[in-house]
């Protein structure tokens, strides 16, 4: 259960954290390739795991 | 807190984070050998449960260390003074963890079904040979993904020894930064300009020793 719970922290929380920053990071030093994708991929991964994680904290 | 001239806050989590890429790969290789025997209908049903409880115990550790991977990096990250979102070569191995979150994510439905499966054929599940596909279909179609991550965290790990850093300045070990690779050019060009203002008769001693040889 312990490992469901980093699972989800981590899959959210690091995602937003990262998507979050290197979409800041685009925006204030401009436009490349690799910020754009790690934006994309972390954001993406947050959203989807955003349900399940939210689900594991109000099913309890 | 040093001992010896050597930061043991700095080496600890280094230490750490090398030894948890290279357990990722060891552990990963581990479960791939595992699997060619568990998914095997031919092999004996308790050896190929007690493979699966290996399998499953390793899986764990691995889903460990890809968790924590994360945080210590960026721990590391403020301990060698690396900006987290600005480094150019970070940005790239952000990028390789990524794929490799996304990869997980694919894989997470999968992981089980060997063990559930085989537990379900001990206690006598009559559909044993459709028990038995799902598990070989399910490893194989997860194969690709655990390769992709086995090469990802390969190139992680290589990019990170390319941009190794030494412990007190934190200056590169193999390469320079983009700033001294400037300031080595902007110096070459301004002794460049100097010879060339200061002794013009070079080219000439040079091709006139040309001619003599010829």
């Amino acid at each position: 259960m312990f490992l469901f719970w980093l699972l989800w922290i981590v899959v959210v929380i690091g995602g937003f954290y990262m998507g979050i920053g290197y979409a800041l990071q685009m925006y204030l030093g401009g436009f490349e390739i690799s910020l754009l994708l790690n934006t994309l991929i972390y954001l993406g991964c947050a959203f989807f795991g955003l349900p399940k994680f939210l689900k594991l904290i109000f099913k309890r | 807190m040093e001992i010896y001239g050597v930061d043991l806050f700095d080496i600890t989590f280094r230490g750490l984070h090398a030894l948890m890429a290279a357990a990722w790969l060891l552990f990963d290789f581990i479960v791939f050998w595992l699997h060619f025997k568990i998914k095997d209908p031919n092999y004996p049903l308790d050896s190929r449960i007690e493979r699966a409880k290996v399998m499953h115990g390793i899986d764990t550790v691995v889903a460990y260390i890809f968790l924590l991977m994360l945080p210590s990096g960026i721990i590391l990250c403020y301990i060698t003074g690396t900006a987290i979102f600005t480094t150019n070569w970070l940005s790239w191995k952000h990028l390789l963890y990524a794929i490799i979150v996304a990869d997980a994510l694919y894989l997470l439905p999968i992981s089980g079904t060997a063990l559930r499966n085989l537990k379900a054929i001990k206690d006598g599940a009559e559909n044993i040979d459709e028990l038995n596909h799902e598990i070989k279909s399910r490893m194989n179609q997860a194969m690709p993904a655990v390769w992709l991550i086995w090469i990802l965290v390969f190139a992680a790990s290589l990019i990170s020894v390319l941009n190794l850093k030494v412990p007190k300045g934190q200056d590169y070990i193999f390469r320079k930064t983009t700033a001294q690779v400037e300031s080595i050019n902007h110096q070459n060009h301004i002794s460049a300009n100097v010879v060339s203002d200061t002794i013009p008769h070079r080219n000439f001693v040079y091709e006139s020793n040309v001619h003599k040889i010829i």
